[in-house]
């Protein structure tokens, strides 16, 4: 679905990650030889991870990153009207984690507040959903949270997740702005569901109690590569393809492309196929993994750390578990991004 | 693409200096992994826009002519 939202902007972005690192090397240490090693550090293009201690939730990621706004910045926490969490991984069944947040972060009773359970794409598609309500609402703004613990929800031995997924989470405020737009193409593949799923501990399917639910395989996160790959790389290139011509502007005139940081070789690949040069394609989440929904707000605030410019005219794209793709043409020019934080 | 394009884009994914033939076959290397295969992906995609490679047809490849045929003109789709 294209469309197009005006009078919307984005006021400041900035994300956060664990202190807590660990190096591919340990992960798959014992799983692969030293040349698997190598090419899967490669490939995939990760060499250490963020990892959240016992005890963090995406969602602590998430306030970490709202206060981080709230204090280096002049935006004030009583003007949040809405508050929208995005994640696969909240902190309890129920309540939805946006409750509990809206109590951690001190924000107004005056608001409306609920989870989103999407991943790779969240971002974007939670920057849909509050740019619709925002052109519904008189005044005030919208703090969009996402982020996930993805490596709760991956088996010990699983070689494809442990060489990908890390923790983490974001924050973003949006709010009403004169004159300036934001495209979106959103899309939705639900017959790929598989390629991405935790089958068990929802109401479908139980899960498999031994000695202790921890130990069984089934009860984890399964991912088929190959399809994943597949579907990266056919159907993003063409989403953003038509997004810009929908947008009305040109490729070459986009200063940025910011992918969900998949992994290093689907980010270049798509790229690749859209003809356009892999330095606008940047890849900043080597040191830290696939965050899913954290990932393209992780982009920016790395680059923020790294000095390297931000205030620019991007396509963001999500892509991913679902599976699903949500773009946005998205004016960050006059945006303040703030550089990662850790906890 | 030409057949002598294909078996060294092949023989770069496997990172074998060997003269690969389109009879090669894949279990030789005990590079041909998942790894190998989202490269594969990535390499015929950008190549092969329009060809569907699915995971079971991807596994049922023997030689480097399965893999061959696999981007060929009968497998491009519409978008």
């Amino acid at each position: 679905m294209l469309l197009q939202i005006e009078n919307i902007g984005l006021d400041a972005i900035t994300a956060v990650v664990s202190s807590k690192q660990v190096t591919l090397e340990d992960r798959l240490n014992g799983l692969v030889d030293a040349d698997k090693l190598d090419r899967t550090k490669e490939i995939a293009g990760f060499d250490r991870f963020s990892v959240a201690d016992a005890g963090v939730c995406a969602s602590d990621f998430c306030a970490a990153a709202a206060e981080k706004i709230f204090d280096e910045t002049s935006l004030d926490r009583n003007d949040i009207r809405a508050l929208i969490f995005v994640s696969q991984t909240p902190d309890y069944i129920m309540p939805a984690t946006a409750q509990t947040l809206q109590a951690r972060l001190g924000l107004p009773r005056d608001i409306a507040a609920f989870d989103i359970g999407l991943g790779c794409s969240g971002f974007v598609n939670g920057l849909y959903v509050a740019s619709s309500m925002l052109n519904a609402m008189h005044d005030g703004k919208i703090l969009l949270l996402c982020g996930d613990t993805n490596t709760r929800n991956m088996f010990g031995d699983d070689i494809s997740c442990q060489s990908v997924f890390g923790d983490g989470g974001a924050a973003a405020i949006v709010s009403k702005r004169d004159g300036q737009k934001i495209y979106f193409n959103l899309q939705t593949f639900g017959e790929l569901a598989d390629a991405i799923i935790r089958p068990r501990g929802g109401f479908r399917n139980p899960l498999i109690v031994e000695n202790n639910a921890l130990d069984v395989k089934e009860n984890f996160v399964t991912m088929d590569g190959v399809t994943v790959m597949n579907f990266s790389v056919r159907y993003v290139p063409t989403n953003i393809s038509a997004l810009m011509n929908f947008a009305g502007v040109e490729p070459s005139s986009v200063e940025l492309f910011l992918m969900h940081q998949a992994n290093r070789l689907i980010v270049e690949t798509i790229a690749a196929r859209l003809a356009l040069p892999k330095e606008k394609f940047p890849f900043r989440a080597g040191s830290i993994g696939n965050t899913s929904s954290a990932s393209i707000p992780l982009i920016l605030s790395e680059m923020r750390r790294l000095n390297e410019p931000t205030k620019l005219l991007t396509v963001m794209s999500g892509f991913g578990v679902g599976m699903s793709i949500a773009s946005a043409f998205v004016d960050l020019r006059d945006t303040i991004i703030l550089s990662t934080g850790e906890l | 693409m030409e057949e002598k394009e294909f078996i060294e884009t092949v023989a770069y994914i496997l990172k074998t200096q060997d003269q690969l033939t389109l009879d090669t076959e894949l279990s030789k290397y005990k590079e041909w992994d998942s790894l190998s295969a989202i490269s594969f992906i990535s390499l015929m995609s950008v190549r092969r826009p329009n060809v569907i490679i699915t995971p079971d047809l991807l596994k049922s490849a023997k030689t480097v002519r399965d893999l061959y045929e696999l981007i060929d003109d009968k497998n491009v789709v519409a978008d």
